[in-house]
């Protein structure tokens, strides 16, 4: 968790550094698309403005060469010098005349004044105020007395008492190049905002510095101007261009103007920009369209200080589209960059889930495998337990079956006692009996007594027996199979008598080296098995055990038939099994048989088998069982 | 214990027994007896014991020879065995009885196979080794018998 919060704060870093550097970028990109637009607007202002001027030389230039060409110009100048008032009302009114059709077309080309002015600096003659003469322009028109002084022609914009105005200012010579006075060209500024607006399509005005100019002494009839106060600039007034020029655009424009006179951060830009005095342009938005303001200079003739501003004012869709599609630019990049960076932390997470889910599994696999080890080690000490289990098991069964064969043999002892101390009892009891009756005599008792130890020497010989039977063989000795059978049948005998039980022995002299005593309680064992079942049979029936024995190159075969009627198929396959038992509780404890077979396959090297037969003795068909013991001969393949 | 408890019992009896033997038999020794027992030792040392008290003691080695006596001489008291080859005591006892129902039959024997069928058949039955007390025991319920 604490990781997944760490990468949201790197993204989310990443993410604002991105939007900055794009902000940045997009904003010096749109900075130098406007700039160039500006520029473009500027320079647009700026050709315009030039070409008008250069018009107005040429035109000037003309005119000027078109009146010095005039005999009657040069005539009439050349008379002025040192003639009387009279003279010169006389030479004006002709002048005046002469030039009034040349003044018509001139006045059509936009010239505004058309002045002559003598070498002493004193107005001749204007030709658009010829009522107006003979006043002193000294002081206040540079440009005559730059040409009364130097004879040489000027041009350029200068700043009048009441007026202003493009001025070309031309020196006059007579024939003789006798300097005889200037002729003067000026154009309006009005002339000119009108051109840019009908002709170049560019909406301006002029703004003209107050201190140089005297609204309220400006009222002059001859001069259609009308200025009011600057909208951008309070130290400026501007010639009211749209009132005069009608356009169907007009409105919009003074809208504009308007809107830029209540927009106190512009203005400020703009008195900065004018302050310096330098071409500047910049845009401001308007009713979501930029308008482009660009502000061209315009120096004094004289000091070449600037006195007034041609400012236009142009829609610019291109600034428009520049910013419309930076601002897009912005927003698509915030929407695209936010998307890859929820896209990167999505991916970023995902790693972090799945490290997470794969750390998971990991710890998870391990804990298994831990587990998995854990059970294979309780596995393995289970299944140790098992095995000590088992061979507990396997030593109580042992046991029991040890313990079993020796309730067998107290009971064979018991049975086989029983006789002979029967007999001592009754030897005994003719002792008493002679004491009693005063008979005693001793050679009867001799005799008596005799027969008494000829009993406990056979008492004697049935423990000795039955003590051998229990004694376990830890070492292998050759041994005859027939003298174990009838060790076997000896202990036996007793029981057989009782039960009518016959034996019937088929026994080859076979010598084999082995284990005798886990071999005679094997026999005992399945001997004992047939004789529990042969006691069940009706009286009448006959009760056979057959012994039979005889080898074969490496195997000695014990087979051992009774005539019990067979096992039952069902349970022949569980015979060998601990604890199977078919009979009743006081006859066996179902673990005989499985001890046989574990003595016979386990201790003796042996197999065991056991089938139902059918066979016939003495013309008689009988059923029983038949178990098959067949051992090593171990002498043979010990050769 | 056991070995202390039949000491006692066997000595306290002795004085009782000493003069009351003789008696016993004069009282049952004219009884003919027959007894049936296959193991001759045994045989041997029964059949010498009954002879202390019976004049006439006839013995046979199996219950068919047994019964064949019993069919041609009258006798009062039948002593057996019970496991013998050919005829066992059990089904001589029951041919014997067909034949008299009177008969006093005593039962001796070591094995323990069909104990309550004897028990029901044999108006005496004891279990090997027989000891002289049982004898005693015996003697004295055939002069009950007998009325002797």
């Amino acid at each position: 968790m604490e990781k997944r919060s760490k990468i949201i704060i790197l993204l989310t870093i990443l993410f604002i550094m991105t939007m900055v550097f794009i902000y940045l970028f997009t904003s010096l990109n749109m900075r130098q698309r406007i700039e160039s637009a500006l520029d473009s607007h500027l320079y647009k202002l700026q050709v315009n403005y030039e070409l008008l001027l250069h018009q107005q030389k040429v035109t000037a230039n003309a005119a000027y060469q078109s009146t010095t060409n005039k005999k009657y110009v040069i005539d009439i100048l050349s008379k002025t010098k040192g003639a009387s008032k009279k003279k010169l009302d006389y030479l004006r009114k002709e002048l005046y005349n002469k030039l009034k059709p040349k003044y018509k077309i001139l006045y059509g080309k936009g010239v505004l004044q058309y002045t002559f002015t003598l070498p002493n600096n004193k107005v001749f003659l204007r030709m658009h105020k010829p009522s107006k003469y003979g006043d002193s322009i000294d002081g206040y028109r540079y440009s005559f007395e730059y040409v009364n002084k130097t004879h040489k022609p000027i041009s350029g914009f200068e700043q009048g008492k009441t007026a202003h105005g493009f001025r070309n200012v031309f020196p006059i010579f007579d024939k003789k190049h006798n300097y005889i006075g200037t002729m003067d060209i000026s154009f309006s500024s009005d002339f000119l905002l009108g051109y840019l607006i009908n002709v170049s399509k560019i909406y301006s005005h002029f703004l003209i510095k107050k201190t140089v100019f005297n609204i309220k002494s400006w009222k002059r009839d001859d001069v259609d101007l009308n200025y009011i106060p600057s909208y951008e600039n309070k130290d400026y007034v501007m010639s009211d261009t749209y009132h005069k020029h009608k356009h169907k655009q007009q409105y919009k424009y003074k809208h504009l103007l308007n809107n830029i006179k209540n927009f106190e951060p512009l203005k400020e830009k703009i008195y900065k920009n004018m302050k310096i005095g330098k071409k500047f342009s910049l845009y401001h938005q308007y009713n979501d369209k930029s308008v482009v303001i660009s502000f061209y200079p315009i120096k004094n003739i004289k000091d070449k200080k600037v006195v007034a501003w041609i400012v236009s004012y142009d829609h610019d869709d291109f600034i428009d589209l520049t910013l419309k599609m930076s601002h897009n630019v912005r927003i698509l990049a915030f929407f695209i960059f936010s998307m890859l960076f929820y896209f990167i932390y999505r991916v970023l997470n995902q790693k972090e889930i799945l490290d997470g889910l794969v750390e998971k599994q990991t710890k998870k696999l391990m804990e298994s495998e831990q587990n998995l080890k854990l059970l294979n080690e309780n596995l393995e000490l289970t299944i140790e337990k098992e095995v000590l289990k088992n061979q507990e098991k396997d030593r109580l069964l042992y046991q029991q079956s040890k313990m079993a064969a020796m309730g067998e043999m107290i009971g064979n002892i018991a049975h086989q006692w029983r006789q002979p101390i029967a007999i001592i009892s009754m030897w005994a009891n003719n002792i008493i009996v002679d004491i009693d009756m005063e008979e005693v005599d001793n050679d009867n008792l001799k005799k008596y007594a005799m027969k008494i130890n000829e009993q406990t020497l056979h008492l004697s010989q049935t423990i000795d027996d039955f003590r051998n039977f229990f004694l376990p063989n830890k070492e292998k000795t050759s041994f005859i199979l027939k003298n174990s059978v009838d060790k076997t049948m000896s202990l036996l005998s007793a029981s057989f008598k009782t039960h009518n039980i016959e034996v019937i022995e088929n026994i080859e002299m076979v010598e084999i080296f082995s284990l005798e005593n886990e071999f005679t309680q094997s026999i005992l064992n399945i001997i004992k098995n047939a004789k529990d079942i042969l006691v069940t049979l009706p009286k009448s029936s006959r009760r056979l055990i057959f012994i039979n024995i005889y080898k074969n190159d490496l195997y000695v075969n014990i087979d051992i038939i009774d005539n019990g009627g067979g096992i039952s198929e069902k349970i022949i396959d569980k015979v060998f099994e601990p604890y199977y038992t078919t009979k009743h509780q006081s006859q066996g404890t179902g673990i005989g048989l499985y001890m046989t077979e574990t003595i016979i396959t386990k201790h003796l090297g042996g197999n065991i088998y056991v089938e139902n037969v059918n066979y016939d003795y003495e013309d008689v068909n009988y059923k029983g069982a038949k178990f098959m013991i067949t051992l090593p001969l171990i002498k043979e393949l010990n050769d | 214990m056991m070995v202390l408890v039949l000491r006692l019992s066997f000595q306290s009896k002795e004085f009782f027994v000493d003069k009351k033997i003789k008696e016993l038999k004069d009282k049952v020794k004219e009884l003919n007896i027959l007894y049936c027992e296959d193991e001759d030792d045994m045989r041997l040392g029964t059949e010498l014991f009954l002879n202390k008290f019976f004049v006439s003691v006839d013995s046979a080695s199996d219950g068919k020879i047994g019964f064949d006596k019993f069919k041609e001489k009258k006798y009062h008291v039948v002593f057996t065995d019970i496991m013998m080859p050919n005829m066992d005591g059990l089904d001589m006892l029951k041919s014997i009885s067909e034949i008299d129902k009177d008969i006093f039959t005593v039962t001796l024997t070591a094995s323990e196979v069909s104990e309550d069928e004897i028990k029901r058949i044999s108006d005496l039955y004891f279990r090997k080794p027989i000891t002289y007390e049982n004898m005693i025991t015996v003697m004295e319920k055939i002069v009950d018998k007998f009325n002797l």
